[in-house]
């Protein structure tokens, strides 16, 4: 049990001691195999924190997480991130060659490459969008090349930092049920971060629910085991929302109470 | 409106404020007492073609030409390497910064008398005072393009494995080139500014020299010769420019970045 598992992890910048900023602390999770987990948590919690750890783009300042057996190492093709907005497009390649990318990265021929992006831009409906420069593409649009180029790699693993954070209401849902399509049946393992409660019922298999910082860590668990794709407007839907929001909004209040001591 | 008229005010707002620029000089001039000190638009034109007449324009601009094509391209070339340095490294940035951003305070105009004691009157002169004001606004667009690549686009290249010199060629490159392209049109104006005062202290041949020498025989109107030539080269360079680059750059054009 535990394909990924984060044990008594910490993190913090600055030199430990008092002056240190505690981001994470004693932070436990574990992920099974195939599983959708969605960290929840208020603003600030670490929550983004925790996936960088996961990415390799961070290293913890004590504990360890491993995968497979293996502790993480440097970022890798094996955990794709997909990230929140879209400065990790590049603005000069099409959406096409975005969606390449990886694949050159890797070596595959061109052909092939070609071939395996138009696959997916397909699937997250840019196939007429190919040619485009994501400057030509809407927010949610962009948001879907990020999608193609992170499943183009067939990750076991994908880490999503609030892809659909920035977007807009209409277009978020859309979004997240085309996820629940895409990833039903994948196989892949996620990470999925938001602090949007309504998007963690729709997405998870599990959900964790973060404390407010500093030295955050998980507070409570919740396994989702409703039918997919889940309605909105459910009774269960509901039921799930209200359970999650008493113990999420404990947390978010003590943000806004401190925020709005200081 | 419809397009014939649209055309009409397209062409209008373009050629009435010059023609309105040209008749306000000409009646400033006519005011002033002394014709041969402020010329007539129209003796301007005359002094142009006699001087074009001599050769003499041909020659002086294909001089300063040369002079600031060399120059810029060595800068450009220079500044763009130094400033990727720069920007890529924290202990080149530390160890060249300080020379950095002292010399480029020190404009190319306090370095002329050094510059001629050390290089001669020839055109190593020249040339080297123009690569130096070409290579610091260069560099430090380089190097500011470096510095704000978002790391989110690094991140995601790691992750697709992509390190050290493909990371740099296909990511931090790309990204930089925006920022460099800018860089290289700012330090084109410098150029000209700055060939200008070269020529005047010590040459024979070239625009600043024209404008210069002009003055010792009180020729006024070749002086505004030599002016609006610069002027009308300066824009025509800046155009070839932003054409080459939406040309060959389309796709770092500083829009899209």
């Amino acid at each position: 049990m535990g394909f990924i598992r984060f044990s008594g992890v910490d993190f913090h910048y600055g030199p430990a001691g008092s002056s240190a900023v505690s981001i994470l602390k004693g932070l436990e999770l574990e992920l099974a195999q195939g599983e959708f987990y969605v960290l929840l948590g208020p603003s600030g919690c670490g929550k983004t924190t925790a996936l960088n750890l996961l990415a390799g783009f961070e290293r913890p300042s004590a504990g360890t997480i491993v995968m497979e057996g293996h502790a993480i190492g440097e970022p890798g093709m094996d955990r794709v991130v997909i990230f929140q907005g879209d400065d990790s497009l590049y603005p000069w390649l099409t959406a096409q060659e975005n969606v390449e990318f990886p694949l050159r990265m890797t070596g595959v021929g061109a052909a092939e490459r070609r071939r395996r992006a138009a696959t997916w831009l397909s699937r997250v409906g840019l196939a007429n969008h190919g040619q485009k420069f994501p400057h030509q593409l809407s927010g949610g649009m962009k948001q879907r090349i990020q999608i193609a180029r992170a499943l183009v790699c067939d990750a076991p693993v994908l880490l999503m930092d609030e892809p659909f954070g920035a977007l807009d209401a209409q277009t978020r849902t859309i979004l997240q049920d085309e996820l629940v399509s895409i990833c039903n049946g994948s196989g892949a393992t996620v990470l999925f971060i938001t602090h949007d409660i309504a998007e963690a019922i729709i997405l998870a298999d599990r959900i964790g629910v973060m404390r407010a910082g500093p030295g955050s860590a998980v507070k409570d668990e919740f396994a989702l085991d409703l039918p997919r794709p889940r309605n909105r407007g459910s009774v269960e839907f509901a039921a799930a929302y209200d359970r999650i929001q008493r113990v999420l909004g404990e947390e978010v209040r003590k943000v806004v109470t401190r925020e709005a001591a200081a | 409106m419809s397009s014939a008229s649209r055309h009409l005010a397209w062409l209008a707002l373009r050629v009435l404020p010059f023609i309105g620029l040209i008749m306000l000089w000409d009646a400033a001039a006519r005011a002033y007492d002394v014709p041969v000190l402020f010329p007539t638009p129209f003796a301007t034109w005359d002094k142009a073609v006699q001087l074009i007449g001599e050769g003499q324009l041909q020659s002086d601009i294909a001089i300063s030409l040369w002079r600031i094509g060399v120059g810029f391209a060595v800068g450009c070339v220079l500044g763009t390497v130094l400033g990727l340095m720069m920007g890529l490294s924290r202990p080149v940035a530390d160890f060249l910064g300080p020379f950095v951003h002292t010399l480029r305070f020190i404009g190319p105009i306090a370095w002329i008398s050094a510059v001629m004691i050390w290089f001669g009157l020839g055109e190593t002169s020249k040339i080297v005072l123009i690569v130096y004001t070409t290579t610091f606004v260069v560099l430090v667009s380089a190097m500011i393009g470096v510095m704000t690549v978002h790391p989110n686009k690094l991140r995601a290249a790691r992750v697709f494995g992509a390190r050290g010199w493909r990371l740099f060629l296909h990511v931090t490159l790309p990204a930089t080139l925006p920022h460099i392209l800018a860089g290289a049109r700012l330090a084109m104006m410098n150029s000209f500014m700055t060939i200008i005062a070269a020529e005047m202290v010590a040459a024979r041949e070239g625009l600043g020299f024209l404008i210069f020498n002009s003055r010792q025989w009180m020729e006024v109107d070749a002086i505004f010769v030599g002016m609006i030539t610069l002027g009308v080269l300066g824009l025509l360079a800046d155009v070839l420019m932003v054409l080459l680059t939406s040309l060959l750059f389309r796709r770092f054009r500083p829009a899209a970045a």
